[in-house]
C-alpha cells in the first residue's frame, strides 16, 4: 500500500536521514535527538501500511543497469520480510524515543544518533532487499555502525572498572590502561569476529550467483530456473550438488548468519559488545544486528524448500520427520540445528556464573539465538517445516520485545547505580518499583514462564525438537540440550533480579545517613553530597520509561497476537480465538505434546527453585556458596572463563600478532635494509668491476686488436695499397655495413 | 623533425596534448622563475594544474559519448606515429591519475607550508603527474617508454629532496635501482616484441601464442610487477612510500604503482592476449600470496605511512588477482578497483600526512584519541578505512565483490560443467584475505584516532582548509561510487566484454 509512495523510501528516509542528523546538529541540539525517533517513526508507519501488501509482486529498479550485467533491485514483499521491519523499525522508534532521555547528558550526539539511525536502516536494507547482494550492502553498514556504536566512548580516561568476581588474564591483549582503550577494543573486536562470517558469507553469495545467475531470492527459490548460457539445467540445486559444491556454498553463507548472530565458534564478540551505551545494546541485541543471521537463515530455509519444489505446508497435526529436498540440503539443516542448540546450552551455562549485569542478558540474549537457529535447523529437517519455521519467526519477535524490555530497564538501573557489576548492586527494588515490575515481566518471558510472550515460543521450539526426536537420534540430543539451555535460563534470570533487587542495599544506610544529614548539617554540604552522585537511585523519566511500558505491555499479551501473526506466516484464515486453542493450547496437552511439556517445566523447576533459594529467599546472606575448593569451584571457573573459547582465541591471536611482528623485526626489515645497503654496495661493487672489465679487458682488446692490425698490416703491407689510412676507411665502412645490415635485419624478422 | 599534426578528434583541438603541454610547460616555467615565486609557488602550480585537469574533460566527454578519443602526431618517422588515445581501457587509471594529481597539488600546498624549496617541489610534482597522464594514454611502445621514464625521474628528485635526512639519498637509490631493472625488463620486451610484431604503434603489433610472445610477455610483466610491487619484488615500496613527501606518497601509492597494473592489461589483455592467458593461474596465484603478504606485514607495522604502503602492495594483490582470472567480471572489477583503491589508498595518506604535519609523530604506538582533535580527518579515515576493507556502501566493496565474482566465473567457467579446484581455492582465499585487510585497517584506526589521546597531544588542531578540502571530495567521491558503481562500470564492462569475448 504505501499510500502510494515507492517502496524504496523505506530505506531511504533512515539511511539518508542519518546523513542530516550531525546538520540538525548544528542548529538544536533538542530537533537533533529526536530527528532519529521522528524518521524513523515515519519508517515505521510505511512498513506497518506494507502488511496488507504481502505476496504482492514487487516493483524492480536496477542498481546496476550494463548490457550482459544487470543488478536489479526490489523490495521483497514476503511475510518473514515485512514481519521482521515491522518488528525492527518499531523496536527502533522505542529505543530512539529510549536514547533522547538516556543519552541527554553525552557529549558527541551527533556520532551517536547518525550511526544508531544508520543501523536501522541497515537492518530494513537487510530484510527488505530482494537482492542478496544489496541485503549484504545492509548487513555491512550494521556491522560498521555497530563497531562505531561499542566503542562510542572510546575517549573514556578513567580506568575500566575492575569485575570484584572476576579474574586476571595475562594476556597482553586484555591489558587496558583506560576504559577508552577497552570500549575501542571491545568495538574492534566484534567489527573482526563479524568480519570473519561476513567475508565467507560474500564468498558464499558470488559462488551461489555464479550458478543462479541472478542475485533476487525471488528467482533463486524457482529451483529449476535455467541458468543463462545452458541449455539443460535442471535447476540450480542439482548443478550445485552435481559438482560437490551444494553443501559448502550454504556453509559459507551460513558462515556470515553464525558471525552476525554469535553462534557458536564465533559467539565471542557479543558479551564484549555491551561496552557501548545500554540504548546501543538494545538495539543491537533486540531490533537488528544479531537478528540478521537468522533471519538470513530462515531466509534460506524457506527460498531452499521453494526451489526444491516440496510443499511443506501440511493441515494434519502429525508429526513424521522426513528429509525435504535435497540430501545436502538435510544435512545443511542438521548443521544449523546443532550449531544452535550447542550455542543454547553453552552460552546458557555462561550466563550462570556472569558478573555483569549487561552481560547475563548477552548470554542469554546467544542463549535465544540458538533457540532460533535450532528451530530453522528442525524446521528443514521436517515435512510440515512450517510450523517449526513459524516458531523461530514468532521467538524473534517475542525476543525481540521482552531482551529490549529488559536492556532498557538495565540501562536504567546502571544509569542511576554507575555500576555495571551485579555484586556492587542488590536491594534496588525498593527504589525502582517500577523497573522491578518491568523486569519481572521481562525475565519471566525469557524464562519461558506461561502466560507470557517467551513461553509460546519457546515451548514450541522444544516441543518441534521433540518431534525430530522420535525418529531420529539426532533430535534426541538436540532436545537434551534445548532442554538443559531452558534450566540455565531461569536459573541466571532469577539470579539476576535476586542480585539486583534483592537483598541489602548500600543505599539503604545513606538514604538513613542522609535524612541525618539534612537534620544535622547545614546545606551546603549536602548540596556537595548530591554533587558525589550519591542520591538514591529512582525510576527513570518518562521518555525511558514509556518504551518500556509498551513492551512490557506486548509481552503480557502476546498471546493475543500471536494467533495474527500465525496467519500471516502460514498464510491461513483462520479464527484467532481457534488457533490459540488449538495450536497453542491443547497441543500443550496432545499425546504428542504432553511429554516434552512436562520435561520441560521440570527443567524450569530444576533451574528455577534454587535459583529462588539462593538468590530471593536467602537474598540478604552473601550470594557466593561456591566453596573455594573442589568440583563446584572448577565447573565455576570453567563457566566464568567462558569455556576458554574466548581466552584460546585472544591466545591465538596474540601469537599471531607476535608472530607478524618478529617476521616484521627480524624478516622483513632485514631484507628492505639488507637492500638499502647492499643494493649500494652491489652497484658500487659492480660499477668497480666494469672499470675493471673496461680497463683491461675492452681496452686491452682494442689495444691488442689494434696493436695486431698495425702488425699485420705492417707485414703485408708490401701485397696491399700500402697505405694504412685506406684499411682504416675499410674496416669503418664495414663495420658500419653490418650494423645496418643487422637492424635491418632484425626489422625484417 | 617537428610536430606534424594528422587529422584530429571531433572538436578539433587536441585537448590532451594541450594539457600535458600546460602541466609540463607549467612545471618548467615553476622552476625557471623559482626565485621570483618562492612562495606562492604552490597556488601557481594549483592554477596549472587546474588548467590541465579541466582540459581533459573533453577528452573524457567525447569518451562516454563516442567511445574514445584519439590524438596522433609523428615526431620520427621511423618511430611511426605518437598518439594520446583515451579509451575504455585507459578510462579509470586516467581517471584515477587526473582526479587525485589535481588533489594532491591542492593538498600539498598546506602540507608544504613550512617547507623550503617549494618551486622545485612543484615543478616536480607536476612533471610527475604529467608523466603518469601520459603513461596511461601512450599508444606507441616508444612514447610509452619515454612517458615511463618521466615518471620515474622527478619522483626520484622527489624523494632525493624531501625524504628522512638520513636515509632519502639510498632510499631514492634503491627505488631508482628497482624500478630502472623493472624499466630495462620492458625495454628488451618492447625490442622483442618490436622485431616479432612487426610495429611500436600498439593498435598494429600482431601477436599470437607462441613461445617468444610469452618470454615477452613475462620480460613486460616483470617490469610492470616491480611497479606494481608484486610479491617477490614489492621491498622498495614500504621504505619509498613511507619516506616519500605525503603529497606524493598520495600519488605514488594511488596512482603511480596503479599504472603498473594498467599496463599489465593494455599488453596482457590486448596485444599479448595468448600468451597472457596461458600464465593467468599463476599471475592469480601471485596476487593471492601478494595480498595476504602485504596485509600479514601491515598488521605489524608502527610507522604510519609504512603500515599505508603495505596495505597498498595487498590492495595491488587484490588487482594482481583480478587481471589473473581473465573474465568480463574480473578484469572489470580489476580496473574500477584502480580508481577506487586511488581514491581510498589517496584519502588514507593524505590523513596521514594530515596527522604527522600536525602531531610530528609517525608511530601509532605513540599517537591515539585523534578523533576529538582532529574531527574532518578522523572522519574521512574512517571512510577510506572502511573502502579499503571492502565495506559496502563505500566504493572498495562496489569493486571487491566483482573481483571475486571474477575469480568464482574463472574457477567455473560453464556452471556444471566441471570446476577449476585451483582457481576455486585461490578464489577462497583471496575473499578470506579481507579480513586480514579489516584487521590492520582497524588496527591503524584504533591506534591513531581511537581510544584516549595521550597528554602531549592535548594541543593538536584540525589540519589547514587546503588539506581537508581535499580529504573532503575524496570521501564524498567515495561514498558516491560506492553508491553509484554504474558510473563507472557503464564504460569499463562493456569495453571488456569486447575485448574479452568478442
Amino acid at each position: 500500500m504505501l499510500f502510494g509512495l515507492p517502496e524504496y523510501l523505506i530505506l531511504i528516509i533512515p539511511l539518508a536521514g542519518s546523513l542530516l542528523v550531525p546538520l540538525v546538529g548544528k542548529y538544536s541540539a533538542k530537533a537533533r535527538d529526536w530527528t532519529p525517533a521522528l524518521l524513523m517513526g515515519i519508517t515505521m508507519v510505511l512498513c506497518w501500511s506494507l502488511i496488507p501488501d504481502i505476496g504482492s509482486p514487487p516493483k524492480t529498479w536496477n542498481w546496476i543497469n550494463i548490457p550482459g550485467f544487470v543488478v536489479p533491485f526490489s523490495i521483497l514483499l514476503d511475510s518473514l520480510s515485512i514481519i521482521m521491519a515491522v518488528l525492527a523499525s518499531t523496536l527502533c522508534l522505542l529505543i530512539y524515543v529510549y536514547s533522547t532521555e538516556y543519552m541527554a547528558h553525552e557529549g558527541d550526539r551527533d556520532r551517536f544518533f547518525f550511526l544508531m539511525l544508520a543501523f536501522g536502516g541497515g537492518m530494513l536494507t537487510l530484510v527488505l532487499s530482494n537482492n542478496l547482494l544489496i541485503a549484504f550492502i545492509g548487513w555491512e553498514v550494521m556491522g560498521f555502525c555497530s563497531y562505531g556504536l561499542i566503542g562510542f566512548w572510546n575517549d573514556k580516561r578513567n580506568p575500566p572498572e575492575v569485575d570484584p568476581t572476576g579474574y586476571d588474564s595475562s594476556n597482553p591483549l586484555l591489558q587496558f590502561d583506560t576504559e577508552g582503550e577497552y570500549n575501542t577494543h571491545c568495538g574492534t573486536k566484534a567489527f573482526i569476529v563479524t568480519r570473519i562470517g561476513d567475508a565467507l558469507m560474500l564468498g558464499g553469495i558470488l559462488l551461489l550467483f555464479t550458478f543462479t545467475g541472478t542475485f533476487l531470492f525471488q528467482e533463486t527459490s524457482v529451483g529449476t530456473q535455467a541458468v543463462e548460457g545452458m541449455a539443460n539445467s535442471g535447476g540450480w540445486i542439482n548443478l550445485l550438488a552435481g559438482v560437490g559444491l551444494f553443501l559448502p556454498t550454504l556453509l559459507l553463507i551460513f558462515a556470515g548468519a553464525i558471525g552476525k548472530s554469535g553462534q557458536f565458534p564465533l559467539q565471542v564478540w557479543l558479551p564484549e559488545a555491551m561496552s557501548g551505551p545500554t540504548a546501543v545494546s538494545a538495539l543491537i541485541h533486540a531490533a537488528t544486528m544479531v537478528k540478521a543471521g537468522v533471519y538470513i537463515t530462515a531466509r534460506f530455509l524457506i527460498t531452499i524448500i521453494s526451489a526444491t519444489g516440496i510443499d511443506g505446508h501440511s493441515t494434519s497435526s502429525g508429526f513424521i520427520p522426513l528429509q525435504i529436498g535435497h540430501p545436502d540440503a538435510f544435512t545443511f539443516f542438521a548443521i544449523v540445528a546443532i550449531i544452535g542448540a550447542l550455542t543454547a546450552f553453552i552460552t546458557g551455562t555462561m550466563g550462570m556464573v556472569s558478573n555483569e549485569l549487561k552481560q547475563v542478558l548477552a548470554f542469554s540474549t546467544l542463549s535465544q539465538l540458538g533457540y532460533m537457529m535450532l528451530a530453522i535447523g528442525t524446521a528443514g529437517m521436517l515435512t510440515h517445516y512450517d510450523v517449526a519455521y513459524f516458531s523461530s519467526v514468532i521467538h524473534v519477535v517475542s525476543h525481540g520485545a521482552f531482551k529490549a524490555l529488559l536492556f532498557l530497564s538495565a540501562g536504567g538501573i546502571i544509569h542511576m547505580v554507575h555500576t555495571k557489576y551485579m555484586s556492587k548492586m542488590g536491594g534496588l527494588g525498593k527504589y525502582m518499583k517500577k523497573t522491578l515490575v518491568v523486569m519481572w515481566i521481562g525475565v519471566l518471558a525469557l524464562s519461558g514462564i506461561p502466560p507470557f510472550s517467551g513461553f509460546w515460543s519457546k515451548d514450541s521450539i522444544i516441543e518441534h525438537v521433540y518431534a525430530l526426536g522420535i525418529d531420529n537420534p539426532l533430535g534426541i540430543f538436540l532436545f537434551i540440550l534445548s532442554v538443559a539451555a531452558a534450566a540455565c535460563t531461569i536459573f541466571y534470570s532469577i539470579r539476576l533480579m535476586g542480585m539486583v533487587f534483592y537483598g541489602p542495599s548500600e543505599y539503604d544506610e545513606l538514604e538513613r545517613e542522609e535524612e541525618s544529614v539534612t537534620v544535622h548539617l547545614d546545606e551546603e554540604e549536602s548540596e556537595e553530597h548530591h554533587d558525589e552522585h550519591h542520591e538514591v537511585p529512582h525510576d527513570p523519566g518518562p521518555a525511558m520509561m514509556i518504551p518500556l511500558y509498551i513492551l512490557a505491555a506486548f509481552t503480557v499479551i502476546a498471546f493475543m497476537i500471536y494467533p495474527i501473526i500465525q496467519n500471516i506466516v502460514l498464510e491461513t484464515n483462520r479464527d484467532i480465538f481457534v488457533i490459540f486453542i488449538e495450536d497453542m493450547v491443547a497441543v500443550k496437552f496432545a499425546p504428542e505434546g504432553i511429554l516434552p511439556f512436562i520435561i520441560t517445566l521440570g527443567a524450569l523447576a530444576l533451574g528455577g527453585i534454587p535459583a529462588y533459594w539462593l538468590y530471593i529467599k536467602n537474598a540478604d546472606t552473601p550470594n557466593t556458596t561456591v566453596p573455594e575448593h573442589g568440583v563446584l569451584r572448577k565447573l565455576y571457573n570453567f563457566l566464568k572463563r567462558r569455556w576458554y573459547i574466548n581466552e584460546s582465541y585472544y591466545w591465538f591471536v596474540n601469537k599471531f600478532l607476535r608472530f607478524a611482528d618478529m617476521w616484521r623485526r627480524t624478516i622483513d626489515e632485514k631484507i628492505i635494509d639488507g637492500i638499502d645497503f647492499k643494493s649500494a654496495d652491489a652497484a658500487i661493487s659492480i660499477s668497480t668491476k666494469v672499470r675493471w672489465f673496461d680497463d683491461n679487458v675492452v681496452d686491452g682488446f682494442a689495444e691488442g686488436i689494434s696493436t695486431h692490425t698495425v702488425e699485420a698490416s705492417e707485414s703485408s703491407q708490401r701485397s696491399q695499397t700500402g697505405r694504412i689510412n685506406d684499411y682504416v676507411g675499410v674496416v669503418i665502412f664495414g663495420i658500419g655495413l653490418l650494423v645496418i645490415i643487422a637492424l635491418l635485419s632484425m626489422g625484417v624478422i | 623533425m617537428a610536430w606534424k599534426e594528422v587529422p584530429l578528434m571531433a572538436f578539433g583541438i587536441p585537448f590532451m596534448f594541450i594539457s600535458l603541454a600546460v602541466m609540463f610547460l607549467g612545471g618548467l616555467s615553476i622552476y625557471v622563475f623559482k626565485n621570483k615565486l618562492e612562495e606562492s609557488a604552490g597556488k601557481v602550480a594549483v592554477g596549472f594544474s587546474f588548467i590541465g585537469t579541466v582540459l581533459m574533460i573533453p577528452p573524457f566527454y567525447e569518451l562516454l559519448t563516442a567511445g574514445q578519443s584519439i590524438e596522433t602526431a609523428i615526431w620520427s618517422d621511423i618511430l611511426e606515429p605518437f598518439g594520446l588515445q583515451l579509451d575504455a581501457v585507459a578510462f579509470p587509471i586516467t581517471f584515477a591519475v587526473v582526479v587525485l594529481g589535481f588533489l594532491s597539488v591542492i593538498y600539498a600546498v598546506g602540507y608544504t607550508a613550512h617547507t623550503k624549496n617549494k618551486p622545485t617541489f612543484f615543478a616536480n610534482q607536476l612533471f610527475f603527474i604529467m608523466g603518469m597522464i601520459w603513461v596511461t594514454l601512450a599508444t606507441n611502445m616508444i612514447e610509452f617508454f619515454i612517458a615511463w621514464e618521466i615518471m620515474l625521474v622527478p619522483s626520484y628528485f622527489l624523494i632525493l629532496f624531501w625524504g628522512f635526512p638520513e636515509t632519502r639519498k639510498r632510499t631514492a637509490m634503491k627505488f631508482w635501482l628497482y624500478t630502472q631493472s623493472g624499466a630495462v625488463c620492458i625495454l628488451i620486451g618492447f625490442g622483442l616484441l618490436y622485431a616479432q610484431g612487426g610495429s611500436f604503434v600498439l593498435a598494429n603489433i600482431v601477436a599470437n601464442g607462441d613461445l617468444i610472445f610469452k618470454i615477452i610477455f613475462i620480460l613486460l610483466a616483470a617490469g610492470f610487477l616491480v611497479k606494481m610491487a608484486v610479491f617477490p619484488v614489492h621491498w622498495w615500496l614500504p621504505p619509498v612510500h613511507a619516506e616519500a613527501p605525503t603529497p606524493i606518497s598520495v600519488l605514488l601509492s594511488g596512482a603511480m604503482i596503479e599504472t603498473g597494473a594498467y599496463a599489465l592489461v593494455r599488453f596482457g589483455t590486448l596485444t599479448l592476449y595468448d600468451a597472457a592467458i596461458s600464465l593467468s593461474f599463476w599471475v592469480a596465484g601471485l596476487g593471492v600470496i601478494t595480498m595476504f603478504y602485504g596485509g600479514f606485514m601491515a598488521l605489524a607495522q608502527v610507522d604510519i605511512k609504512r603500515l599505508l604502503a603495505y596495505s597498498s602492495v595487498s590492495q595491488m594483490g587484490y588487482v594482481l588477482f583480478a587481471l589473473g582470472t581473465v573474465t568480463v567480471m574480473g578484469v572489470s572489477g580489476g580496473m574500477f578497483h584502480l580508481i577506487n583503491h586511488a581514491f581510498s589508498k589517496g584519502l588514507l595518506f593524505m590523513t596521514a600526512g594530515a596527522v604527522i604535519h600536525q602531531t610530528g609523530l609517525r608511530d601509532i604506538k605513540k599517537m591515539g584519541g585523534l578523533s576529538n582533535k582532529m574531527p574532518i580527518t578522523a572522519f574521512a579515515a574512517a571512510i577510506g578505512m572502511m573502502s579499503i576493507a571492502g565495506s559496502p556502501p563505500l566504493s572498495g566493496f562496489a569493486s571487491e565483490w566483482m573481483m571475486f565474482l571474477g575469480g568464482f566465473n574463472a574457477a567455473i567457467p560453464i556452471p556444471g560443467a566441471g570446476v577449476n579446484m585451483g582457481f576455486l581455492l585461490l578464489t577462497i582465499l583471496a575473499v578470506s584475505s579481507s579480513i586480514l585487510s579489516a584487521a590492520y585497517m582497524l588496527r591503524f584506526f584504533w591506534r591513531v584516532f581511537l581510544g584516549p589521546h595521550p597528554e602531549e597531544l592535548e594541543d593538536v588542531k584540525e589540519s589547514p582548509r587546503s588539506m581537508t578540502v581535499p580529504m573532503i571530495i575524496l570521501g564524498i567521491l567515495i561514498v558516491i561510487f560506492g553508491i553509484f558503481p554504474s558510473l563507472a562500470l557503464d564504460v569499463i564492462v562493456p569495453a571488456f566484454s569486447g575485448i574479452l569475448f568478442p
